[in-house]
């Protein structure tokens, strides 16, 4: 079995463009959080990218936030290419159709659909630019968690010696079908997320992405290890986990078993922690169960908002730079926190040799991530 | 060597097929070689009966993807289904008919969302719903690239079918009235699905052998040339049908669904053929050969 290293990576979110504007973000306790007003669409708070992509451009949102991503970390991939790319996203470039759809369809306007609804320019458009440079394009779509998915498949194929090397790219935009959908099922907050906290009253949703650049024979001093990545079903409910949590103790415990490493040795766990009630209930009373060492808890989704099916990865990125600097970063305002012994109340300084990160999404779909730094 | 991978528990599922036997008759009947005959084997949009395979309420809130997903899974791999199998969806366009409804919705009733249809708009739902239902824990995904998803499915299928642990593939699509407002690529996307188990590290089976610039590298290979039977995309098809080369599609019981591999893949092994035989795809201006050996 070969080893699964990280020797690059970058991150796009409300936090900014590429690691260091984020981790400024983070450590300058940044609000980007967007308070609509009432002339807005939706009323709710949400976490949008700030960033003028190239707007004469007809890209979708998505395949810009993938084209700035792959150019931000060019120096490094394009050297390992051709590589083949492990793609996530779940309401991808919706929001273009949305578009077509509330302006357009009553006047009977036909539209390239199948070419640029949801996010299906993105693989041509990264053609165009990146000729045969990128290969072997596959995109999972498993809601939240997607982009988990992603770093499983090229995991296993790298340490199975199939694959040497891989790129992750995911992705996701806002859209007025996430932005509704989710406050249809009454899971949104109303002031904005309050992740792991007595006081929270849901979700807030948000876009970006992230990139990752994954190999056995590491080209440069790699940043992280991948050590373990699994997966599974609740088999339960559409959009609520299971209340017992069983499954999710399952992926946990598989994970590190994949991992080879004992609870103990886990010294930080970022939290799926959406901020809705049962998810953040529930996804807590795992951690204790199987965790009776007290690792630090937190969750990212009060900086970033859910980012749905790129939240794995760019998760998975701000945290290895979170640890890498020493710090675990809590929102200034925190409330309460849903327990004192595991959750930070502020930030704090902290490192981690390995930690683990939950991505659970839609139906009961598990996926837990154990990476070992090495800085 | 063990580097084949064998597929069982085939069932396919459109408006005029059901059973493996039925497909059988077809191509006895000459439909997968004869592309006189594609043009009046007509599916209908509609597949009846989906329903009644389900004992739960919870069908009426299923998409026609989920329903559909749902009973080839059954008549399928379904029957013979262990813990540790994964289940992926091949779906170019999965849950359309889901986003079409959610878009009206937006028109007519001013960004209202009805909360039951939400859910029904991730891609994976449909795999959920089967977990749901059968209370199973297996792991689920669905890969979904629009009209590269032929492609994606050859991506995948290359290095998963060299780890040694079994896996399920669906593949196929959902009508929709999305499509009728498409300008660029008219295409007939007709409601048909394929579902299968792969066993890797078989002695028997397909086996990727790789991308070939043209059409002549590939036939000129030692594999090709010794192939007793030859499946191939529609482009494809009609090439090799100018080379007076006898060649099968499975194009009239999939139109222009994106993931007509998928289906292909399998057709020697519900037909039972035996030899060799090659399953092509042109796919990104690239020819990618199956080796299949029954």
């Amino acid at each position: 079995m070969r080893n699964v290293f990280i020797t690059g990576h970058s991150v796009i979110s409300s936090l900014g463009v590429d690691v260091e504007e984020s981790i400024n973000s983070l450590e300058t306790n940044k609000d980007t959080k967007y308070i609509p007003d009432k002339s807005n669409i939706f009323h709710k708070p949400y976490f949008p990218v700030n960033f003028n992509f190239d707007d004469k451009s007809d890209m979708t949102l998505c395949a810009k936030i993938a084209l700035k991503l792959l150019s931000l970390t060019e120096d490094q991939w394009l050297k390992l290419s051709p590589l083949p790319v492990f793609m996530a996203t779940s309401t991808g470039g919706i929001k273009e159709t949305e578009i077509v759809y509330t302006k357009n369809f009553n006047k009977g306007i036909k539209f390239d659909l199948a070419g640029r609804h949801y996010f299906y320019d993105v693989i041509p458009e990264i053609k165009k630019r990146y000729d045969d440079k990128l290969t072997g394009f596959m995109t999972f779509s498993t809601a939240c968690s997607s982009a988990g998915h992603s770093l499983m498949h090229a995991f296993n194929f790298i340490k199975n010696g199939i694959i040497n090397k891989a790129l992750i790219l995911a992705f996701d935009a806002l859209s007025i079908t996430t932005l509704y959908g989710f406050d249809s099922l009454k899971l949104v907050s109303e002031n904005g997320t309050m992740p792991l906290t007595v006081e929270r009253d849901g979700l807030s949703l948000g876009e970006g992405g992230a990139i990752m650049i994954l190999e056995s024979d590491p080209s440069v001093d790699p940043i992280a290890e991948v050590k373990g990545v699994f997966s599974n079903s609740d088999g339960y409910h559409i959009t609520s986990p299971h209340p017992d949590g069983k499954m999710q103790i399952e992926c946990i415990k598989k994970t590190l078993n994949i991992a080879g490493i004992y609870l103990e040795d886990i010294d930080y766990i970022n939290a799926h922690g959406t901020g809705t009630q049962t998810n953040d209930e529930i996804e807590m009373n795992v951690i204790k169960s199987i965790f009776n060492h007290k690792p630090s808890v937190s969750s990212l989704k009060g900086f970033i908002g859910h980012t749905v099916g790129s939240s794995a990865l760019i998760e998975l990125v701000l945290c290895i730079e979170m640890l890498k600097k020493g710090r675990i970063y809590q929102p200034l305002n925190i409330k309460t926190v849903l327990d004192e012994e595991l959750i930070p109340e502020k930030t704090i300084n902290k490192t981690a040799k390995y930690f683990l990160k939950n991505s659970f999404g839609f139906g009961g779909n598990n996926v837990s991530i154990v990476v070992k730094n090495l800085f | 060597m063990n580097n084949y991978s064998m597929i069982t528990d085939i069932a396919y599922l459109n408006s005029n097929i059901r059973t493996i036997d039925e497909i059988k008759k077809l191509f006895h009947d000459g439909l997968f070689n004869d592309n006189l005959k594609w043009d009046d084997f007509k599916l209908s949009n509609e597949l009846t009966g989906l329903m009644d395979a389900i004992n739960s309420r919870k069908k009426y809130y299923m998409s026609k993807l989920s329903l559909a997903v749902y009973n080839i899974m059954e008549n399928g791999p379904g029957k013979n289904i262990q813990k540790e199998d994964e289940i992926y969806l091949f779906s170019g366009f999965t849950e359309i008919e889901t986003i079409s409804k959610i878009g009206n919705m937006f028109v007519e009733d001013n960004y209202s969302i009805n909360p039951a249809i939400f859910p029904n708009s991730v891609h994976h739902i449909s795999l959920c719903y089967y977990t749901i239902l059968k209370n199973i824990t297996n792991y689920c995904a669905a890969v979904t690239d629009g009209l590269n998803t032929n492609s994606s499915f050859i991506n995948f299928i290359k290095y998963r079918s060299k780890l040694k642990s079994n896996f399920i593939i669906i593949a196929g699509e959902e009508n929709s009235q999305f499509f009728n407002n498409e300008i660029k690529n008219v295409l007939n996307i007709v409601p048909s699905y394929v579902s299968y188990k792969i066993v890797p590290g078989s002695d028997r089976g397909f086996e990727y052998k790789g991308e070939y610039p043209s059409l002549d590298d590939l036939t000129n290979s030692d594999f090709f040339k010794d192939s007793k039977n030859v499946f191939a995309d529609k482009m494809t098809f009609f090439e090799l049908k100018n080379k007076n080369i006898k060649v099968f599609s499975e194009y009239p019981i999939v139109k222009d669904n994106p993931c007509g591999i998928a289906f292909r893949l399998a057709l020697p092994f519900c037909l039972e053929l035996k030899g060799s035989i090659s399953v092509i795809d042109k796919t990104d201006d690239k020819y990618h050969l199956f080796e299949v050996m029954i």
